[in-house]
Order: C-alpha cells, then structure tokens, then sequence
C-alpha cells in the first residue's frame, strides 16, 4: 500500500515558521510604483497611458483656453494612439573601445475599441515585439483599461477633477503640471499620511502633453516618469493596424520551461550551441566552472543552448544543488534567440562585439533580487551574463573567449569607470523639474 | 473567516488574524509550489502585501479563500519568474535512491491545477469548497483534479516499487 500522504508530507515537511506582519503592512502602504520590467504586459501599458488620459487638465475653473488647446491637439477620432518612453533603459558598450551608447526603451500603441490593440515596443530602433490583437481577444482586465481610455476621457474633462498644480520644466521645456488624481494613504504605524499621486506636465506653448509620473509625498523616484512622445486621437482610416503578429486565435497560456540535459566538457561546448560557444575558462574570479550543461528553452519556439555556472555546489541531503542564493557568474548561449528568454530580455537590441546592460531587474516581494544581466553577440552567438552588479557583468563580458581557449588576454579597458559610467546613466533620462507643492490631498 | 466587508479595518483585522494564525500553511504551500523555502517565503510575503493593499476589493465569501488565492498566483508568478534558476536537483548522483526524490518529480510532472489542489488539500488542510475558491474553479472541479492526482501518483508509485 503506498502511503500518499505519509510521503507527500515527508515532501515538504510542516515546520513551524512565523512571518513578519509589521513588513506587510509596512510594504502595503508603499505606493505601487511599476518599473517597466522585464516585459511590458499589455495593461501596464494600457494603465500608463490612462494616466495620461485621465489626467487631461479640462475643467470649468481653470484656464479653458489652454485646455481647449489641449483638446483640439489631441483630435477627436475614435483611435487613440499613444507613443511614451521609458525613463529607465539599456546601454551598448563596446568592448573594443568602451564607447556608451544608452538605448531608449519606447512603447507605441493604437486603440480602436471595435478592432483592438496594436502594440509595438523597441528597444533602440530594434522592435522587441509588434502585435495587434482582436477586441473579442483581449482579457477583461485588458479590455477595461482600453476602455477606461475611451469612457473615462471625456467624462475628466467635465468633471474637473484635474487641477493645475504649478509651473515646471520637462527636458528644458517649460510645462505646467497637472495633478492627475491624489489619495491620503494612511501611514500604518500611526504617523503622518503619504500623499500619493500622479501628475502629467504639459508643454506650455502647445499644451500637449510632455510626461506623466507618480509621486509619493511630492517626491519622484528616478526612473517612474514617461515621456510622452505623442497622444492623439485619430480616425479609423488613419490607424495602423499592421503588424508583425496578429493574434487571430485565443492567447494561450503558454508556459515557458527551461531544461538542463547533459553535462558537457569544454570540448563539446560548440555542438550544444550549434555554433561559436563561449567561457571564462575553467575558473574566474575565484570559482570553479562548476556546472556546465546542455541548455532548452521551450515556449513557443524550442532553442537549445548552453548553460555554464560558476560558483559552488552545495549539499542538500543526498543531493548536490548550484548555490544560487550567492549567484557568482551565469553564462546562457543559444545562436537563434528563445521567444522566451528572461536572463536573455531584449537580446535582440545587441550588437556583434557589445555589451547591451540591460535595465531587466527581477523584484521578489517589494525588493530588488541582486542580478543584473547582459549579453554579448559575438560571432553570431548571443551569450547572456548574469552577476551580482554591473561591474561583475561588464568583467566577465571582457574576460569571454572562446572555449578552446584556456587563459583571456587581460583587457585593455577601464572596466571600473564604464560600470560606474554605466549605472549613473541608468535611472533617469530625462531632466524633470517643478512644481513646488503643497501636500494635501484631494 | 467572516468580516463585515465594507469596513477596511475588520478586513485589516482579519488578514493579520489568517496571517498569524495560518503562516506555516501558506509557507508550506508556497514552499511546494515553488521549491525553495527563501522564495516561497517572499511569495507569501507578497502576497499578504497585495491582500491588505487591495482589501477594499475583497467581495467573496470567505476572506481565507481570497487570501489564498493571491497567495498561490504570488508563488505561481514568482515560478515562473525564477524557472530560469533551477532549485531542484540538478547534478546527477549516484548514490541510492532517493524515493522522496521520485515523488518529488511526479509531483512536478501532473498538471498545474492538480498539484495546487493536492498541495493545498495535503499541506493545508483545505476543505474542496476552500480549495475551489483558492483556485477559482468549481468544487467538482476539484475533487476531479485531487483524485485524478492521487490515481496518477500511487499508480506510478507502485509501478516503480514494483
């Protein structure tokens, strides 16, 4: 008789734990501030135009003549068309010469609430992704931010909620700040409230709208804002609803899987990638090439690549496992790029013979999980580096060579000041100031 | 658990309550659904973090029910964020066998749906209708996928004792 239970409890034993309740409150009340991530979802980018919308300063107290300037720029079609940039973005740095060449992430998109989304994103001027996809198949929620785009536009017009709330300057430009909405959240452990809430500039001249973002006590975080590239409302013939992928059937939740296969040798490093492979040699920076394995990822495509950890094993009962808590050094290679590639986002963006840093960061509970990722192309492989900060990235990207090679020639860059120059330029492009406030809420 | 929905601070109340009184479950199944105790830890976390943030969405019936359901969606995501970090075994060994280790692969090989309902029926004691709302599925539903799991897993059990 198997004993199911006596097994499966066996599996995951019942140990007595307790949380930490004061860090879920504390960590409920922080403002829900989205960084663009490792993939834009389709509502977050819905939600962060309707910030856009629903922030148009119309109303009857206000100067009208600059809101219905505001509204005659913007149009009247039924489709709406958005183009925004992300603060946060990526950086080439070519490892010949340690010339920076930072990357701009934009977002486009077309609604039409009888024909549906296209959306388009790029990194650089390389498209990451460019779909249009049906109204009937768009989930609910999906549905409901696009709609909430349409329904709610006119009705913050009237209703007036927006206010002006002072004078400033986007990127030099001079702007007026509009106060969005703004909520009292209550400070759980007895203090002051936080005011939270979301703000657009618009261009003084053309009252077009120039950048939104969410403040948390009259403060921005580097990185939350967007540029507003163009908002506009056209007519149906005037949309473009081309795009590389259509989505004709239902979205099917396909789960992306990753599978190590057999460990390899140097030797056969080059037949598990089809191609060029690539290492840090039988140790770096002080850890052994610990595991070294033959690489799938499977989604909606099936790549096969390499895996290469360096760092230490350790022993979990009968077992060996990769101490991944103190990650050292991750090399993933494929020749043809997974459609399904964490450590991998935005490969395509990189150019033979750079290093592209990406701003992909993962978050677990509110915190930063400290990985950052790059990847390299070189003789057509793209290689993916994941460490514990830019500068550990940017080492080993320099120290790559071939795997019949044993010993790197040492390089001839600073590495130390491109990292630094490399995290100073992450976080905030462009240079946002004004309005000097008043905390209350509305 | 019961609560008047409409007051924000008696659901406040009653998620501190399921999160003092329930942690170790929501660990252990979290644990399970993700493999590592460290990630499932800030699932969990997260989770009770989206719970009291969004507790003026709560309409059901049963505030433990919608609880779990953020909680098991936070370790989901959370798998699926880290799948590219592999916690199970992932060097060959040679020395015996490891029969936990066997089932622990079943386990990973039934359905999604299956191993949620088994883990929330094995490690948290949850009754079919509470499994059904934590999943969102009806409680049919879930004795179907429960008793499927357990015919799969004893059957592939005994054939390898065999």
């Amino acid at each position: 008789v198997i004993e199911l239970r006596e097994r499966l409890e066996r599996l995951v034993p019942d140990t007595p734990a307790e949380g930490d309740w004061e860090r879920v409150l504390a960590d409920a009340q922080r403002p829900q501030l989205r960084r663009l991530g490792l993939v834009l979802p389709l509502a977050a980018a819905a939600a962060a135009i309707a910030v856009v919308v629903l922030a148009w300063p119309f109303g009857g107290e206000r100067p009208t003549g600059v809101l219905d300037r505001a509204l005659a720029a913007i149009g009247q079609g039924p489709v709406l068309h958005v183009v925004y940039r992300g603060e946060s973005g990526h950086t080439l740095v070519d490892l010949s010469s340690g010339e920076l060449t930072p990357l701009v992430a934009e977002s486009e998109l077309w609604y039409d609430p009888k024909r549906g989304v296209h959306y388009i994103s790029r990194v650089g001027s390389v498209t990451q992704s460019d779909r249009v996809i049906a109204r009937r198949l768009l989930s609910a929620r999906e549905e409901r931010a696009f709609l909430a785009l349409a329904d709610n536009y006119r009705a913050a017009l009237e209703s007036g909620k927006a206010k002006v709330i002072g004078p400033g300057a986007v990127g030099g430009r001079p702007v007026l700040w509009i106060r969005v909405w703004s909520d009292a959240v209550p400070d759980v452990r007895g203090g002051p409230d936080h005011i939270v809430a979301e703000e657009v500039a618009i261009d003084r001249e053309t009252s077009e709208p120039v950048y939104a973002r969410i403040t948390e006590d009259g403060r921005s975080k580097p990185g939350n804002g967007r540029a507003i590239i163009t908002l506009e409302r056209l007519s149906a013939d005037a949309a473009d609803f081309d795009a590389k992928e259509a989505s004709d059937e239902p979205q099917k939740d396909v789960e992306g899987r990753t599978e190590f296969g057999k460990l390899l040798a140097p030797g056969e490093f080059s037949g598990a990638v089809g191609g060029a492979a690539f290492w840090l040699g039988p140790s770096y920076d002080g850890e052994q090439l610990a595991d070294a394995r033959e690489f799938t990822v499977r989604h909606k495509t099936t790549r096969k690549g390499l895996y290469l950890f360096y760092g230490e094993l350790r022993r979990d009962g009968e077992n060996l496992l990769r101490a991944l808590s103190k990650p050292k050094v991750v090399l993933e290679e494929f020749r043809e790029l997974p459609d399904f590639w964490i450590s991998g986002a935005h490969a395509s963006a990189a150019k033979e013979g750079s290093l592209l840093v990406t701003n992909a960061r993962v978050y677990e509970g509110g915190k930063e999980v400290a990985v950052r990722t790059g990847i390299v192309l070189r003789d057509g492989t793209y290689v993916s580096i994941q460490g514990a900060d830019v500068r550990t990235v940017l080492d080993a990207a320099a120290a790559l060579r071939p795997s019949t090679v044993e010993a790197a020639p040492p390089s001839t860059l600073d590495l130390a000041t491109i990292a630094r120059e490399v995290e100073a330029s992450e976080g905030q492009v462009t240079e946002v100031t004004g309005p000097r406030r008043s905390l209350t809420a509305d | 658990v019961l609560v008047n929905r409409a007051d924000p601070d008696a659901v406040l109340d009653q998620i501190e309550t399921v999160y003092r009184t329930r942690y170790a479950a929501f660990l252990r199944v979290a644990t399970a659904i993700v493999g590592d105790a460290e990630q499932a830890r800030d699932a969990v976390h997260d989770g009770f973090v989206r719970a009291v943030r969004h507790r003026r969405r709560f309409r059901g019936e049963s505030l433990e029910g919608w609880i779990w359901r953020i909680v098991v969606n936070a370790a989901r995501r959370s798998h699926a964020r880290e799948r590219r970090i592999p916690t199970e075994v992932v060097v060959p060994h040679s020395g015996a066998s490891v029969p936990n280790g066997d089932l622990r692969a079943l386990v990973a090989a039934l359905p999604e749906r299956q191993r949620h309902a088994l883990f929330l029926r094995y490690y948290a004691d949850l009754d079919y209708r509470s499994i059904a709302e934590a999943l969102g599925i009806r409680p049919g539903t879930v004795a179907a996928h429960i008793h499927a799991a357990q015919d799969t897993l004893r059957g592939q059990l005994e054939e390898g004792e065999q």
